[in-house]
Parts: structure tokens; C-alpha cells; sequence
């Protein structure tokens, strides 16, 4: 099949066209020519109605004249019909000599026998002659005038016959021209009325693949081809923008590409636009959220911001956004089901070159895992955060495990319960910080007081025990002694406000023993309310 | 918009559909009856039925002709007979319209069997007035059959010397009556009327008429005993002074001028009436006319004799010449 360009088709169709017009020209010429042959048949056929029509005039005024000079018998009517006479003599010479007038040779013959016979009449009544003849001569005038009209009227008709004739001839030459052109007008209408339907289907065909293919690219498949062959411009322009699209392609992260990077993210994104509402989410919002895509988008960010822990109420994440990016905010989104999610909550913000916001891009780790891990670490902590000094759950740990080794070493072991005395009185004069550091003061004294393998705790508010490993009853008045030394040297420092005062216990378990270490404390706790009754008699008396 | 289209098309072809059928078929079944006073083969009442037949040929009407027969049969007795017959003929026929032809039809059949009746009645070839019958009736409508003399009198005066008028006829009522009429159209300038019994009188009449009148008009030769028309008309020629004219057909070999009455015009007049009677006119509608058209007669040999020149107009018009060469 033959290749042509789109201004090939278009010059080829309406060439075809063009020549179908000429070809209704070339068969209407014949039937055009046939009806000018026609039209002049019709000249002559007027000159000779017109001249037959003269004719009768002529004949018609000499009657008349006849008559007015029967009636008056005047010179003056006679020079009147004479006149008549001589006009219808001209009339009848004419007749005579134009060659184109032979058709009207019965109706010259006819005139020239009245003109005779009139002629006749005219010198009768001048001459006066008979009623009888004068009579009979006009009886055969108005004969000849009577045979002049009839036939003057019978060549009328025959005329108007011919002219009938011509004119139903013409008729059928124009029914058979306007048949022609009708036939050949409708094979036009449908000829262009296709040619433009088929030009219209191939070169729309090609455009319609091209928009098809855009689609497809503007839904980020940058896979599809313009599959056309045509070598044409619009085949030109297929061939390059496939070229183009290889480009792209290797040049541009695909839709798909970007999607499936998002989605598969652990950590929760949103997109907002400028006005801060939600325009696009990942997978991971609406699993852990509960939300749907739909239900989120146009909404604002606010939605998710749980009202009880959020940091963003109000304004107050609008302000932040527009002091630029920020990360690792500890937050709390609300779930659909109104459950409250720790999550580290950043966000990063896309601005065109004005600096106007187009884009905040927010991406939020759920941290609920962590939180839960730290809670429970807190719990399992052997240590008092305030002192450093071992908790209960520090020294009943660690407690156990020495009594254990002092009994297989077969030595002793002493627990010593301290009591801080006027806890209560510090808080309440000085306040719990310094409490706090009463406290603090306390454990350094017990720290500088006991050796490196006892274990110091503190059990309670005001509480503390030690087990001191390796001492025996004889170093029990020691240890106490040098408790109360290094107290007293605290006590002695200046510019204390308070003075700081233990109420103690020693219980000690002399190996072979038994027992747990909450039997030691039970038994040092109740030597220390001994000792804090004595402390308080003491200080009473 | 097309639905109304196509209405307007459909009354179009509706109204086109009721105007063909109405013009080819509005008399269609129609009936008229002619009564004819006289019989077939008498010139005048068979000229009128002729006018009658050529208008309603080709209209559909149902035309039916009845002979009264009263032209020869003259008696009272016959008369009131054939109109009986004529009347259960109507009935049993019974016409959309009547047609009835000369005096006798209308004496023996309408003035006493529909007189002022739903029947539409249209008359022609009654001589000179209706009023006779006392008619018109309200069902009744035509055209009166008078002489042209009025027309007769003009041309005889282009010839004449003078208006004096002599007339000479037959001695019968029936003639006394056409001059009296006479008199009527042509203002009393009839000064001397002769009635004769015979053939003689009439000639010596005629002369004497000549001396006293400037032209003359004859009346019917019928009843003039011992008339010869040939003789008539020699002695004319040899006598004649003055223009001489008539109205009546048999008497135009003695007349310069002759001026008749045609037949066919009564009887196509009555049957046009009848057909806008069909039409749904009322007779009432249609005025009663008299006759119009005349056959006109020119005499050469007379005009030769009195040294008469007619005028080309008259020859041309003149239906019959007599003494042309041939």
C-alpha cells in the first residue's frame, strides 16, 4: 500500500472532488448548448408573433377607417382609410422583402387581397357608385379582413404550437440536466461527505493513539509505546515522542516505582498541602491509624494529634512548620478507635522559589514498643535513682546471693537498718528538694562509712540498710562508731541548716545460720525502732 | 415541531383531497328535469333544450327531458293533461331542480302544482313578462323571452329618414300583445299599427304604411292567409321606399334588417341558474333576466334597392346575408 503524507491525502481527496465537478461540467455542456440552440429558435418565432401582431393592427385600423368613411363619406375619412391603406401596403412591401419573415408569406397574401379589394371599396364610395356594388365590395373586404384574422390567428397558433414545442423540449432538457446534477451532486455530498469522514478517521486515528499513550504516561506508565507505522507526519511525530519517552524514562522514577517505595516504609508519612491538610498518606497510617486513605484525605493534620498528650494544640503546629523543619518530636497520635500512639513525629517542609510552602512532609515513627521496653526496664532497676545507693529490690538481689557465699564461707553477716529521723520535719520546713538532698547527704555518709563489698540500699523513703560481708560482733560497735563520726563531722560543718540524725539496727547472723535476708531486716527493723525510741527519750529528757 | 409539521401536511392533503372530490363530484347524482312545452323536431324549443344540454354535458348531472306536446295540441283540455302527466313524472323522477321551457310548461305545471313549493323551479322562453302568471314565485327563477326590437329599432334609424314607426302583422291577440310590448321598449313610436287577416291586405297596407311612416316593421307571417314568401319578397323589392325590419325568422326576405331571438341562449341560461341552484343558491338569489343576444339578418338586395351601404361592423356580426354574389 501506498505511503502518503496527511497534505498528500487532503490534496488527492479534493483533487477527486474537483474533478467531479469538472465531469458534471463536461455533461451538462451538450444539454447547455442544446437549450441556447433552442433559445434562438425563439427570436425569430417573436419577431414573426410580433410582426402577425402588427399585422392585425394594421387590418384592424383600416376597418375602422372603412367604417367611419361608409358612415361620413367625407374627403377627410377617405384620406384617413387611404392612410390606413398605405400603412398596410408598407406592412405587406415589408413582408415582401425581409427574408426571415417568409413564414408569414400566407398572412402577406392574405393582406395584400384586402388592400386590393379595400383599395376598390374606397374608389366605389369616392366615386359614388351603387349601394349594391359598394355592398358587395365591402362584404368581400370584410371577408378578406375576416380570412386575414383567422389566418393571422391560425399563425398565432401555430406559433404558439411551435413555441410549446420548444418549450416542453426545453423542459425535458432541463428535467434531464437537473436529473444529471442531482445524481452527480448526491454521488459529490457522498464522495466528499466520505472522503472527509475517511481523512478525518486517519488522521484522528494516529491522534487519538497519541492521547491514549499521554494518558498512560500521566498515570506514570512510562512503559507504554505509540505503536504507529503510518510514515506520515503524525508516524514522524509517534517515532519522536517514543524517543523522548525512552528518555524519560531511564531518566524518571515511575509513579508505581514511588508508590510501592512509600507503602512499604515502616514509618508513617503525610503529606500536607500549604492549608496543613492531609493530601497523601502511606500504608502504614492507615494500618496503624485505622483510618482509610479516603477518610484522611482533605482532612486536617489535627485529626491525628491526640488532644491529651500532643504537643500541637491549636496553632501550635502551623508555627512550627512555619519555622522550618524540625525532628524526633515525642508525640502522641490518636487513632480512629481513640487509642492514644507515642510516635517520634518529624517533619521537613517543600517550598517553591518565593518561598511559599508547597509541600509539609511529616513522617512519624510509632514508638510504643520502646515506651513499653522503658517502663518496664524502670521496673527491673536495682538501683535508687535519687542516691545511686542499691533499692530493696537491690539489696534482697544482691543480699541473697552474699548470704548464700557467707554461708558456704562459713562467716557472718550483719544487716544494719538506718532511719533517717526527722524526714518529715525537712520536708516540710525545707522542702522536698532539700529532703532529696538530706537524702543524698546520707548516702555519701554511708558510702565513706561501709567498705567496697557492702551493699548499701536504700529500702524506703527515709530508709536505708547495709549488709556489711566479714564483719563479726566485735566490729559492730566499729562500724556504728564510725557512722556516727562521719555524721557528727557533717553535723559539725558549718552553715548546715539541720542537723542530721539515723536511728539504727544491727542484727547479726552468726554462721552456721539460717534465714532469709527480709528475716534480718524484720529483726534490724525492730532493733532501729528500739534505738529510735531511746533516741527520741533522749532527746525528750 | 415535527409532529405539528406533519399535522399541517396532513389537513394540507385533507383540504387538497376535499377540494378535488367537491370539484369532480358536486353534482354527481344530482337530477334535473327538463319539461319541454312543445315536441322534438320544432326549431325553437329544440334550440333551447340544446343550450340546456350543452352546459350540464360533463357536470354529472342526471338530465331527464319531458314533451308537454302543446304546440299542435292546443287545447285546454290536452294542455291541463300533459301537465298532470308532468307532475307524477316530478314526483315519481323526483328532481333537485325543474326546468321549464316556454309558456305552456309554466301555465299547466308550476303556476298550479308548485307554485311557491320547496321544489326550485327555473324557467326560460317566457314571452315578454312573468308577472302574467303571477310570478315570480319564491321558488322560481329565469329568463324572460322578449323581441329585440329596441336593437332592431337602432339599426333601422341609421338607415331611416326619420323615428316613425309603422308596424303590420297578423290580426290575432297574441300578436296585439308583442306590439303593445313593442311600444313598451321602444317608448311609443310605433304610430301606426296594421293587423291584417290576408296576404293582399298586408301588401296594400305595407304601401300605404310607406307613405306615413319612415321605417317599417313586420310581424309573424303565421295565420296571414294566402302568404307567399317568395312573392312577399319580390313585391317588397319592387315597392320598397323606406327601410323595412323584423323580428321574427320567417320574415327576413321582406326586411332590410332582420333580428332574432336564439333559442340556445333560454335554455343555456336556465340550466346555469339550476347548476348554482345545486350549488346551494336560492332561486330567490338569482335574478330573472331576459334575453340579450341576437342573429342578426342584412338584406342586400333591399339595401341595394334603397341604396342602403351597411357598415363593415355589421357584416362582420351578420349571421345570416341575404342576396350576396356568389
Amino acid at each position: 500500500m501506498m505511503r502518503f503524507s496527511i497534505s498528500q491525502k487532503i490534496f488527492y481527496g479534493f483533487s477527486i472532488i474537483i474533478l467531479l465537478a469538472v465531469s458534471i461540467l463536461l455533461v451538462s455542456y451538450p444539454l447547455l448548448t442544446k437549450i441556447d440552440a433552442l433559445s434562438s429558435r425563439v427570436v425569430p418565432l417573436e419577431k414573426e408573433t410580433n410582426v402577425s401582431q402588427e399585422g392585425i393592427e394594421i387590418v384592424r385600423l383600416l376597418e375602422s377607417k372603412i367604417e367611419l368613411y361608409v358612415i361620413l363619406g367625407s374627403q377627410e375619412a377617405r384620406d384617413e382609410a387611404r392612410k390606413a391603406l398605405e400603412q398596410l401596403d408598407r406592412f405587406t412591401s415589408k413582408l415582401s422583402i425581409v427574408k426571415d419573415l417568409e413564414n408569414l408569406r400566407m398572412i402577406r397574401i392574405s393582406a395584400e387581397k384586402i388592400s386590393s379589394v379595400a383599395d376598390t371599396l374606397i374608389n366605389y364610395i369616392n366615386k359614388k357608385e351603387s349601394a349594391d356594388r359598394i355592398n358587395q365590395c365591402l362584404l368581400e373586404t370584410v371577408k378578406r379582413i375576416q380570412y386575414f384574422e383567422e389566418t393571422q390567428k391560425n399563425f398565432q397558433n401555430f406559433k404558439l404550437k411551435q413555441s410549446l414545442e420548444i418549450a416542453t423540449e426545453e423542459k425535458e432538457i432541463i428535467r434531464v440536466l437537473l436529473q444529471t446534477f442531482l445524481i452527480l451532486e448526491l454521488f459529490i455530498v457522498f464522495f466528499g461527505i466520505l472522503a472527509s469522514f475517511l481523512l478525518s478517521k486517519i488522521i484522528t486515528r494516529n491522534l487519538f493513539k497519541l492521547h491514549k499513550v499521554t494518558q498512560e504516561i500521566a498515570s506514570g506508565n512510562f512503559q507504554t509505546r505509540v505503536s504507529i507505522s503510518s510514515k506520515d507526519e503524525i508516524g514522524q511525530l509517534a517515532g519522536s515522542f517514543n524517543l523522548m519517552l525512552e528518555e524519560l524514562r531511564k531518566s524518571t522514577v515511575s509513579k508505581d516505582y514511588l508508590n510501592s517505595i512509600i507503602n512499604s516504609m515502616a514509618d508513617m508519612l503525610i503529606v500536607l498541602d500549604p492549608q496543613l491538610k492531609i493530601i497523601r498518606v502511606n500504608k502504614t497510617v492507615s494500618e496503624l491509624l485505622g483510618y482509610s486513605e479516603g477518610e484522611l484525605i482533605g482532612e486536617p493534620i489535627n485529626i491525628i494529634f491526640s488532644s491529651a498528650h500532643s504537643l500541637f494544640t491549636g496553632t501550635e503546629f502551623e508555627q512550627h512548620v512555619k519555622k522550618g523543619a524540625f525532628i524526633d518530636y515525642e508525640i502522641h497520635f490518636v487513632t480512629k478507635n481513640k487509642i492514644d500512639i507515642p510516635v517520634l513525629f518529624s517533619v521537613s517542609v517543600i517550598s517553591d522559589k518565593e518561598e511559599n510552602i508547597s509541600y509539609v512532609v511529616c513522617t512519624a515513627q510509632d514508638i510504643t514498643v520502646l515506651k513499653n521496653a522503658e517502663q518496664e526496664l524502670r521496673a527491673l532497676s536495682l538501683t535508687d535513682p535519687l542516691t545511686g545507693l542499691y533499692n530493696r529490690r537491690g539489696l534482697l538481689a544482691l543480699g541473697e546471693q552474699q548470704i548464700k557465699i557467707a554461708k558456704r564461707n562459713k562467716e557472718d553477716v550483719m544487716l544494719l537498718f538506718v532511719d533517717m529521723d526527722n524526714m518529715k520535719w525537712i520536708n516540710d520546713t525545707f522542702g522536698h528538694a532539700e529532703g532529696d538532698l538530706a537524702l543524698i547527704e546520707i548516702a555519701k555518709i554511708m558510702r565513706i562509712t561501709f567498705r567496697e563489698p557492702d551493699i548499701i540500699a536504700r529500702i524506703g523513703g527515709d530508709e536505708f540498710a547495709v549488709i556489711a560481708m566479714q564483719a563479726t560482733r566485735n566490729e559492730e560497735n566499729v562500724l556504728i562508731g564510725r557512722l556516727k563520726k562521719n555524721l557528727d563531722s557533717r553535723n559539725n560543718e558549718p552553715g548546715k541548716q539541720y542537723v542530721l540524725s539515723l536511728s539504727m539496727g544491727i542484727a547479726v547472723c552468726q554462721a552456721p545460720y539460717v534465714g532469709s535476708v527480709d528475716e534480718f531486716l524484720t529483726r534490724a527493723d525492730k532493733l532501729m525502732y528500739k534505738d529510735k525510741r531511746d533516741n527520741l527519750k533522749k532527746h525528750s529528757d | 415541531m415535527k409532529k405539528i409539521f406533519v399535522f399541517i401536511i396532513f389537513l394540507f392533503i385533507l383540504a387538497m383531497a376535499n377540494i378535488i372530490y367537491a370539484g369532480q363530484s358536486n353534482y354527481r347524482g344530482k337530477k334535473i328535469l327538463y319539461v319541454n312545452s312543445y315536441h322534438q323536431g320544432y326549431d325553437w324549443s329544440d334550440g333551447e333544450q340544446r343550450g340546456a344540454e350543452v352546459v350540464l354535458s360533463g357536470t354529472g348531472v342526471v338530465f331527464k327531458a319531458v314533451y308537454m306536446d302543446t304546440k299542435d295540441n292546443t287545447s285546454e283540455q290536452f294542455c291541463k293533461m300533459s301537465g298532470l302527466k308532468v307532475k307524477k313524472i316530478i314526483e315519481e323522477f323526483k328532481p333537485d331542480v325543474l326546468i321549464v321551457a316556454d309558456d305552456n310548461a309554466f301555465t299547466y305545471v308550476i303556476k298550479p302544482y308548485y307554485r311557491d313549493v320547496n321544489l326550485p323551479v327555473v324557467f326560460c322562453g317566457i314571452n315578454w313578462d312573468i308577472s302574467t302568471y303571477g310570478a315570480p314565485y319564491k321558488n322560481t327563477t329565469g329568463m324572460i323571452e322578449i323581441g329585440l326590437i329596441e336593437q332592431l329599432y337602432n339599426h333601422l334609424r341609421k338607415f331611416s329618414k326619420g323615428g316613425r314607426v309603422g308596424f303590420v302583422g297578423y290580426d290575432a291577440p297574441h300578436e296585439r300583445r308583442n306590439v303593445a310590448y313593442y311600444d313598451q321598449y321602444i317608448e311609443n313610436k310605433i304610430l301606426n299599427k296594421v293587423f291584417v287577416k290576408d296576404f293582399d291586405s298586408w301588401k296594400s297596407e305595407f304601401l300605404r304604411l310607406q307613405e306615413k311612416s319612415d321605417m317599417i316593421i313586420f310581424g309573424a307571417h303565421d295565420g296571414i292567409k294566402g302568404w307567399d314568401s317568395k312573392e312577399a319578397a319580390n313585391f317588397i323589392y319592387v315597392h320598397i321606399r323606406i327601410p323595412t325590419g323584423s323580428d321574427v325568422e320567417g320574415m327576413t326576405l321582406v326586411s332590410l334588417i332582420g333580428l332574432t331571438k336564439s333559442a340556445e341562449e333560454q335554455g343555456e341560461y336556465a340550466a346555469r341558474a339550476a347548476l348554482r341552484i345545486l350549488d346551494g343558491a336560492r332561486p330567490a338569489d338569482i335574478p330573472i333576466v331576459t334575453n340579450k343576444k341576437g342573429l342578426l339578418s342584412l338584406n342586400l338586395h333591399i339595401a341595394g334597392k334603397l341604396g342602403i351601404v351597411f357598415t363593415p361592423a355589421m357584416f362582420k356580426v351578420a349571421k345570416e346575408l341575404i342576396g350576396q354574389e356568389q
